[in-house]
């Protein structure tokens, strides 16, 4: 392993690589800071550009994105009490009040420096553990009933994406399906169009809409600061070492399960921190334990979300289901082959997260000012300038207006799923999985004759069981909810 | 917000609505979508049919459809409507005449950009998005001019010399 990991350090250390990780990363803060825009909105949008891109070098682009995604979030709920992302919401509970007692900058390093230390720590369990294995209907199962609130709605999202991913040219006999004569339907409907209409356009589109009904300015007010006050010396930083352990450890073991995601990690990651405090009355006050812990959680998501998608080719998070969308636009299958026929790239992706990881520091360090510029710009310009980047974004790898058209009528059914509480990342799972779950019943049946194998062999009993299992204790916890 | 927030007692009702239409769009895939846009092929094992997942996938969407229907039945019967739900993003929840607005304004505004970009080009259609959805978003109008030139104009340039990808 470690050989491999050698060769994949020199397969990542170009200056061509290094630059375009710079890049991701600075992409990937920059629209972070936005709030409501986010480092998915981004990753979504720049997929289709890396076609150009060779395999490696597209990996490790996206990789910077979302590295640079996960602390850009802090920014703006540090400096203004506008997390990001929902993953950052507990960031704002000590860092907002920390910039209003004038130590934004050191509020933002801490917040920099703990989510470089979660992603490494996620980074290394990711690279020792992904190993062979595959259990898809668990996985669906265990994403529906994990990312809604309302298990049904969850899995209905679900089947609607995999009823979606029957359209185009039977994977078997090659018979047309659902592609009512349109050609440009015959490889099935774009992932591209999928995951930027829905995912990062749909939102793009409500908070117009919001901009549009709001009253009033959106005049951001920042706290004013004394330079001198801001340096976050490393005694600082380092007296925070069990919070950034435990919330590291607590970070990977939500990002291995699929479906959690970093939001849930970073509230945990808080509450966690605050009970085994010494001076609990601290949190909320401006303490950097608080920013430490939400941080190192939040960003530990991220590279141990990757184990499940590497392993199963099943994705941990939305991040995780993009670049599983990116692996397949550049040829690789993700799943149990992927470590034996993809050995080298997998390794270089490792290689180029432990890289990114240090170039995160320096550019989250140095670009500061950059970052606060960007999130002073008016949000109507962001969020309009954001729609033709994704025309743009799905125009790229398959120049046709009816890509762009797809992409548009899926925004409007993202839009109308998130009004009404259907989970688009359940959506997007589903229709990126559907193809694997087809492929698998048919062998099932082929290979045993019914599905009764499913309740017979010991194996497929456990995985049904356990899936069984999810369902009831999904019931449960909504039935518990309603009570409490 | 500015939003329609049905409030959380309404949700269960709007939950009903939306399981009707959902069920009924699968049957539509069942009875309608499948058997005339599926040519059935003679295969060994029914398995094997191009029909046979599509119809799978679209029989557990409308079982699962009217499930959500009785479910929301009965929170109304028992009067659980005060289960909260939300969003993946907390957004405010509901669909009422403020999203059937938006929507209808969307699709309008993403079949006319289509239209323009089919006859004007990508530079005039975009410019025009631009302008209409800064407006919309309530833009300083010096802000909005510079941007909705410039920005589609530096796109098309920067796409065109590093990747040699030229827009319409």
């Amino acid at each position: 392993m470690i050989d491999q990991l050698l060769m994949g350090f020199a397969a990542i250390l170009t200056l061509n690589n290094i630059l375009f990780i710079m890049l991701g990363i600075a992409t990937g803060i920059l629209f972070g800071v936005l709030p409501g825009v986010g480092g998915v909105t981004a990753l979504a949008m720049l997929i289709p550009a890396t076609f150009y891109l060779p395999p490696v070098t597209a990996i490790a682009f996206l990789i910077g994105i979302t590295k640079g995604g996960t602390s850009g979030g802090a920014i703006p709920a540090i400096l203004i009490n506008a997390p990001g992302d929902p993953a950052n919401v507990a960031t704002a509970r000590d860092g907002y009040p920390l910039a209003q007692k004038g130590k934004p900058v050191k509020a933002m390093r801490m917040a920099l420096y703990s989510s470089v230390f979660g992603d490494c720590c996620s980074d290394i369990v990711l690279i020792l553990l992904a190993a062979p294995f595959a259990l898809v209907a668990l996985a669906l199962t265990m994403i529906a009933s994990l990312s809604a609130r309302n298990l049904l709605k969850g899995l209905i999202a679900t089947t609607f994406g995999v009823f979606l991913s029957t359209i185009g040219l039977d994977p078997a006999n090659g018979v047309e399906r659902m592609t009512f004569g349109v050609v440009a339907l015959f490889d099935g409907i774009s992932l591209n169009a999928i995951a930027i209409g829905p995912l990062a356009l749909s939102a793009v589109v409500s908070q117009l809409f919001d901009l549009w009904r709001a009253r009033g300015d959106d005049i951001k007010r920042f706290p004013v600061f004394d330079r001198k006050k801001q340096a976050l010396t490393f005694s600082e930083f380092i007296s925070c070492w069990r919070t950034l352990f435990r919330s590291a450890y607590l970070g990977t073991f939500v990002g291995m399960l699929p479906g959690l995601g970093a939001t849930l990690a970073g509230f945990l990651g808080y509450s966690l921190a605050k009970r085994a405090s010494k001076t609990p009355e601290k949190f909320g006050k401006g303490h950097l334990e608080g920013i430490a812990a939400t941080e190192a959680a939040n960003s530990a998501v991220m590279g141990a979300c990757l184990i499940p998608t590497i392993a199963l080719g099943i994705p941990g998070n939305l991040a995780a289901a993009l670049l599983i969308g990116a692996f397949i636009i550049h040829g690789i299958t993700p799943g149990p082959f992927m470590m034996i026929q993809h050995g080298d790239l997998v390794y270089s992706m490792f290689a180029a997260m432990l890289v990114a990881n240090m170039a995160h520091a320096v550019i989250g360090r140095f670009g500061s000012p950059i970052w606060v510029l960007a999130l002073k710009a008016p949000m109507g310009i962001i969020l309009s300038v954001v729609i033709i980047l994704c025309a743009v974004g799905v125009y790229i790898p398959a120049p046709s207006l009816f890509e762009i058209g797809m992409m548009l009528a899926f925004t409007g059914l993202g839009y109308i799923m998130r009004k009404l509480a259907f989970s688009i990342v359940s959506f997007f799972m589903g229709f990126m999985l559907g193809p694997m779950l087809e492929h698998s019943l048919r062998q099932t049946i082929n290979l045993y004759g019914s599905l009764s194998v499913l309740f017979t062999e010991p194996i497929a009993l456990i995985c049904m069981l356990i899936t069984l299992y999810v369902i009831w204790r999904s019931y449960m916890a909504a039935k518990k909810e309603k009570h409490a | 917000m500015g939003q329609t927030d049905l409030g959380i007692n309404k949700m269960p009702r709007l939950n009903i609505i939306t399981g009707c239409v959902l069920s009924i769009a699968g049957l539509v895939a069942i009875f309608l979508l499948i058997p005339l846009y599926i040519s059935p092929q003679e295969v060994d094992r029914y398995v094997n049919s191009p029909q046979f997942f599509p119809y799978v996938s679209a029989a557990v969407f409308t079982l699962l459809s009217i499930l959500f229907i009785i479910q929301n039945i009965f929170r109304i019967k028992r009067l659980e409507g005060v289960e909260k739900e939300e969003s993946e993003e907390n957004e405010a929840l509901g669909f009422g005449w403020h999203e059937t607005i938006n929507l209808g304004i969307f699709a309008i505004g993403s079949a006319a950009y289509i239209f323009l970009m089919n006859i004007a080009g990508f530079v005039i259609s975009s410019i025009l998005l631009l302008a209409v959805s800064m407006y919309f978003a309530k833009v300083n109008k010096l802000w909005l001019a510079i941007t909705s030139i410039a920005i589609p104009i530096f796109i098309q340039q920067l796409l065109w010399h590093t990747l040699a990808v030229s827009l319409p």
